[in-house]
């Protein structure tokens, strides 16, 4: 019996098993073949978006989520806007994939279209860490110099910000499903509220905001609780209703946390807010909805091989069963749950016993495979002044697996510069000065000594010249920032599930500029991840205000977006001008505006300098406006 | 001690199987059809089904006689699901072990009895038949013959063209 008089039906049912490749080849077998594809296109490229991991669990679990409820989850690259389709949900998905990992196609059209892989290239100057927000497409930038914005994506303006005199120089910020949390100079953390979800009938959460923020709030805070129908029209914010309405980037003030102990790192990971201190060396656990203080856990310095001098904590992350501190050579695993506290300290990693014997079999007794990665030479980092996203397709840039680590030059010393788990709390990446990164696939396993999936490290700096500045991670891709640029590590190639270790890829995303000419070169302060894009903030090491915000969208070549309007004002203020002024009377922030320009502005218009005084909130927006008005003259 | 009740079953030749009511009842629906007329000694005609793939379809309840009857709502999304969505256990690969028309006639015998776990694993070992292959190399598997004019192969060529690379 031939293969063709199955019925339509069970070719169907084959096809379910199959990715969209093998569909499309089936597609070309013979006229029937195409037809059976082309009368049940939406069963047929249903399955392949599940079978591919396109879309993501339903809400309701026991259907399979409808075309709306995936095209409608939030994504700020707006890959999958106004697509109606299963079969269009995965050409973009598949595309924006290969974009990720170097596959792109060459062609002259999507030659062309490489050229958008970054929007908005420097759309602000002196942004110390940021936070992108996918549902409203904003992203929430901390200043280099104090103050907080919060920036539309898609037009660039400035829709709400707290003055440098209530958010300070170096604060920390985190943020997480519409909430923002910060550190303030008098001690505790301040949490603001998306506006649209305070008045969301049913997200509404009983708030009770400090004197003090509800006084510097640009926004009238309404009386609590609210009355409904909501004085702010709690409307979900989403690409086809009027997400972008009034009330966009709009924050509330919620609530002031001030913890036992004076914390130093942060980390918000909804509900619970972690604060670690390690002037007491505690761990306080805070959870945002009822603002209550739910945990207190000791972190005691771990022993390590070589003792710690100074045990300083430099980076913290949770799960729900653990919590991570990397002290400063020494990554250590706490448990939350009381039960688990009786063996109080468990170390994952010492890096001190890795710089000690580079070779050494170091994580937990477990063999860890060793690779050897490539960084870009100097003549790549060609262009000088902005981050320079590497034309598609991008070089994969492969490495190579090491047995031996004769040739090694050991660092003195290593410190961990970054440590993040999984949004399943399953796997963990470290990060380290030297220039090691770390992976370590379901850390839990490791404890009973059962794993399968062996732990891998990767040295990018074998001559001690480079080093990791930051890391993101979101389950699936690994962002790192080095000293030349930018690159993602799909860690699916890794760990193929059918085969050994294959040797991993590495995609080069994007070059920070080159050094300048007085010789300074340039520092990624934050990296963020999200599905479609990747955001690096960046700026000259000497500390001196000049630098950027940058990303890079990898959504550019499904959409065929065109270039955002972003880069009409993103123009490159304050790279290369050097000297940049936050301006502003108390209570007016404006960003980074070079000075010479803002000098032309006031030379113009002197009658503008009593104006910037007396208008406080919007001025910001104007005044952007206004600047760029002048560069056009 | 009492036996297992059993049952009678008849294939398109007439060829008589006597199988536990536990084994036949793997299929829905030889399960619906007992249900529905009760028991009784008169052999369950399958006109559907010759006798070498009915006694091969047996085999496969017989050795899966004991199984939980699978979770209709299995988390697909999940990354286990999905990866053990293209698995098959060691016995049933050696078991579906067998050629290209048998194959076929256990994956349309499976549908008609409605034995779903069958019914996956005849589409999976087809659709492992096919995973990697080129188009050229799919119509050989098959004995397919190629009916596109190369205007026509171009066209869904370029529409598809998203999908090529993997």
């Amino acid at each position: 019996m031939p293969f063709h008089l199955l019925p339509p039906e069970l070719i169907v049912q084959i096809l379910c098993f199959l990715p969209v490749q093998d569909i499309r080849a089936l597609n070309l077998v013979s006229r029937y073949y195409h037809d059976v594809v082309l009368l049940n296109e939406r069963v047929i490229y249903e399955a392949a978006a599940t079978f591919h991991g396109f879309i993501g669990p339903s809400q309701d679990r026991s259907s399979p989520p409808l075309i709306s409820e995936v095209t409608s989850r939030p994504d700020s690259t707006g890959l999958l806007d106004g697509v109606s389709s299963w079969k269009e949900i995965c050409r973009r998905c598949v595309l924006r994939e290969h974009a990720w990992t170097g596959k792109q196609r060459k062609g002259p059209q999507e030659k062309r279209q490489s050229n958008r892989n970054s929007f908005l290239p420097n759309i602000l100057a002196g942004v110390y860490h940021f936070k992108v927000d996918e549902v409203e497409r904003t992203v929430v930038c901390l200043m280099r110099g104090g103050g907080l914005l919060v920036k539309a994506i898609d037009t660039g303006r400035v829709l709400w910000h707290l003055p440098s005199t209530h958010v300070a120089n170096y604060a920390q910020m985190e943020y997480d499903k519409g909430f923002i949390v910060f550190t303030r100079p008098q001690g505790g953390v301040e949490v603001w509220r998306r506006s649209t979800d305070c008045f969301h009938p049913e997200r509404y959460l009983q708030c009770s905001p400090d004197p003090s923020q509800v006084r510097v709030s640009p926004y009238p805070v309404p009386e609590f609780p609210p009355s409904f129908p909501p004085l702010y029209d709690g409307r979900p914010a989403s690409p086809d209703s009027p997400l972008f309405g009034p009330n966009r980037g709009v924050y509330l003030p919620f609530a002031l946390l001030v913890s036992p102990a004076p914390g130093r790192w942060y980390r918000l990971v909804y509900p619970h807010l972690l604060v670690a201190s390690d002037f007491n060396f505690q761990a306080f656990i805070w959870h945002i909805p009822t603002s209550a203080l739910v945990e207190t856990i000791k972190i005691r310095v771990p022993p390590t091989r070589v003792p710690q001098p100074l045990p300083r904590i430099a980076y913290v992350d949770f799960n729900s069963s653990f919590i991570f501190v990397a002290w400063t050579s020494a990554l250590a695993l706490y448990h939350r749950e009381p039960a688990g506290r009786k063996k109080d300290v468990t170390v994952l990693l010492d890096l001190q016993s890795m710089v000690a014997d580079p070779g050494r079999v170091w994580v937990r007794g477990l063999p860890c495979d060793t690779f050897m990665g490539h960084v870009l030479s100097n003549h790549e980092r060609s262009n000088p002044s902005s981050v320079h996203p590497l034309p598609g397709p991008c070089r994969a840039y492969s490495v190579t697996k090491i047995n031996s680590l004769r040739h090694f030059k050991k660092p003195r010393f290593d410190w961990f510069s970054a440590i993040h788990v999984s949004p399943d709390g399953r796997d963990l990446v470290a990060a380290t000065g030297a220039g090691w990164l770390i992976y370590i696939p379901d850390f839990q396993i490791i404890l009973p000594r059962q794993r399968k999936r062996p732990p891998f490290r990767i040295c990018f700096s074998w001559n001690q010249t480079r080093y990791l500045h930051d890391l993101a991670f979101d389950g699936t891709r690994i962002i790192l920032a080095i000293g030349s640029g930018v690159m993602s590590i799909t860690v699916q190639d890794f760990l193929h599930p059918n085969e050994a270790l294959l040797v991993p890829k590495i995609r080069h995303l994007a070059v920070l500029p080159g050094p300048r000419y007085d010789g300074a070169t340039w520092k990624v302060t934050c990296i963020q991840v999200h599905s479609g894009s990747a955001w690096l903030a960046y700026h000259l090491e000497d500390g001196r205000n000049a630098g950027g915000l940058a990303c890079i969208n990898l959504s550019a070549a499904a959409t065929g977006l065109k270039q955002d309007s972003f880069e009409a004002s993103g123009q490159q203020w304050g790279v290369g001008l050097g000297a940049n002024c936050l301006l502003g009377s108390r209570d007016l922030l404006l960003a980074s505006v070079p000075v010479s320009l803002l000098a032309v502005t006031l030379l113009v218009r002197p009658d503008w300098t009593s104006a910037l005084r007396d208008q406080l909130y919007p001025s910001v927006l104007k005044l952007e406006s206004l600047v760029m008005d002048i560069i056009r003259a | 001690m009492s036996a297992a009740p059993q049952v009678t079953l008849e294939s398109s030749d007439g060829e008589k199987f006597k199988v536990d009511k536990e084994v036949a009842e793997r299929s829905v629906l030889i399960k619906n059809m007992i249900e529905d007329v009760g028991e009784s000694d008169n052999p369950i005609p399958l006109p559907n089904v010759n006798a070498s793939v009915l006694k091969k379809v047996l085999e496969y309840c017989e050795h899966h006689r004991g199984d939980p009857l699978p979770a209709a709502d299995a988390d697909p999304s999940n990354d286990d699901n999905r990866k053990r969505a293209t698995e098959i256990s060691d016995w049933d690969q050696k078991f579906i072990q067998v050629d290209q028309e048998m194959l076929f006639e256990i994956i349309l015998a499976a549908n008609y009895m409605d034995i779903k776990p069958l019914l996956d694993v005849g589409c999976k070992t087809v659709a492992n038949m096919i995973k990697g292959k080129t188009p050229e190399e799919i119509r050989k598997l098959f004995n397919i013959v190629n009916d596109f004019t190369p205007e026509e192969e171009a066209q869904i060529k370029k529409e598809n063209e998203w999908a090529e690379d993997r």
